[in-house]
């Protein structure tokens, strides 16, 4: 009774996720590698801070009054060093400057990203 | 199978799958991306496909996800687990209908469809298409615990019915 395990589909799809998936990688970083400006910081959805990447700084996010996520720009790269969430999946991202690169806090709905250029955003709130 | 029967299998499948989902929890599993994990889990979904009424599958599916996500991952990312787990489900039992794949294929399917799901809810509650950034690692990571898990599923299937088999 024994019969072949794995059957010609199987052998196709995994070939077949694994070419997707290095296509979709191709596309997100060869075809789009620019370094950005600055780094679009978003709160719910709502933009709350737009850093240039030139300039070093440290941002904190704030969530009612306490700071849910540390944002630092240091020599051209957004990093986030602290998170207040469990996961800390955004502080062990590593750090982002190319265009439509981003490092996203899930818990936190917070979600960082770098932008070709700092001007045309609007700042839609300021955090409180 | 009888009402009692059922019962017994309902609950056995559901304390398995949510003692694998604990176990999992505890594993320190880490790549600095949301979404990759092992999907333990998904065994016992993937198991139940092969073994029971498509029905009772899904059934576990979702009282699986509810009881673990509740408990384990906060209410916030059942919206992401539900999704996940109903699309990679719905494709699961697509590819198995087919024939064309073995219990292999359909495991890397349904582990690879399951982080499509959870990366289309990221997308729409962040409003930001950035999270498909992720999509690659996801995709590979859904591949490689796909194909554990379906290789897992396959030796648990024979070792199953070769007991009951014995028991007769």
């Amino acid at each position: 009774m024994k019969k072949k395990f794995l059957k010609k589909g199987d052998y196709i799809i995994f070939a077949a996720i694994l070419f997707s998936a290095a296509a979709v990688f191709l596309c997100l970083n060869f075809f789009n590698a620019d370094t950005g400006a600055a780094a679009k910081i978003t709160l719910n959805g709502q933009t709350v801070a737009v850093l240039r990447l030139n300039e070093d700084t440290v941002y904190n996010v704030k969530i009612n009054g306490e700071i849910s996520n540390t944002v630092e720009i240091k020599n051209g790269f957004a990093d986030v060093t602290y998170a207040d969430c469990a996961d800390k999946i955004c502080v062990n991202h590593k750090k982002i400057n190319k265009t439509g690169e981003s490092i996203i806090c899930l818990p936190n709905k917070v979600i960082i990203t770098v932008v070709d250029s700092s001007d045309n955003i609007e700042i839609d709130g300021v955090a409180g | 199978m009888s009402r009692s029967k059922k019962i017994a299998y309902f609950g056995l499948s559901i304390a398995l799958a949510f003692v694998l989902s604990y176990f999992e929890s505890m594993l320190p599993f880490n790549f600095g991306i949301p979404g990759i994990k092992l999907g333990l889990a998904n065994l016992v979904v993937v198991v139940a496909l092969y073994t029971a009424p498509k029905r009772d599958a899904f059934i576990i599916s979702m009282i699986r996800i509810l009881l673990s996500g509740l408990i384990f991952s906060g209410a916030f990312s059942l919206l992401y687990s539900f999704a996940g787990g109903i699309l990679s489900f719905v494709v699961m039992l697509l590819f198995q209908k087919s024939g064309r794949v073995s219990i292999f294929g359909v495991s890397v399917m349904g582990a690879s469809v399951h982080n499509i799901g959870q990366i289309i809810v990221a997308a729409i509650v962040m409003k930001n298409t950035g999270v498909f950034y992720y999509l690659p690692a996801l995709l590979v990571s859904g591949a490689v615990t796909g194909a554990l898990i379906g290789i897992l599923s396959r030796i648990i299937i024979t070792a199953v019915r070769n007991y009951r088999s014995n028991e007769k």
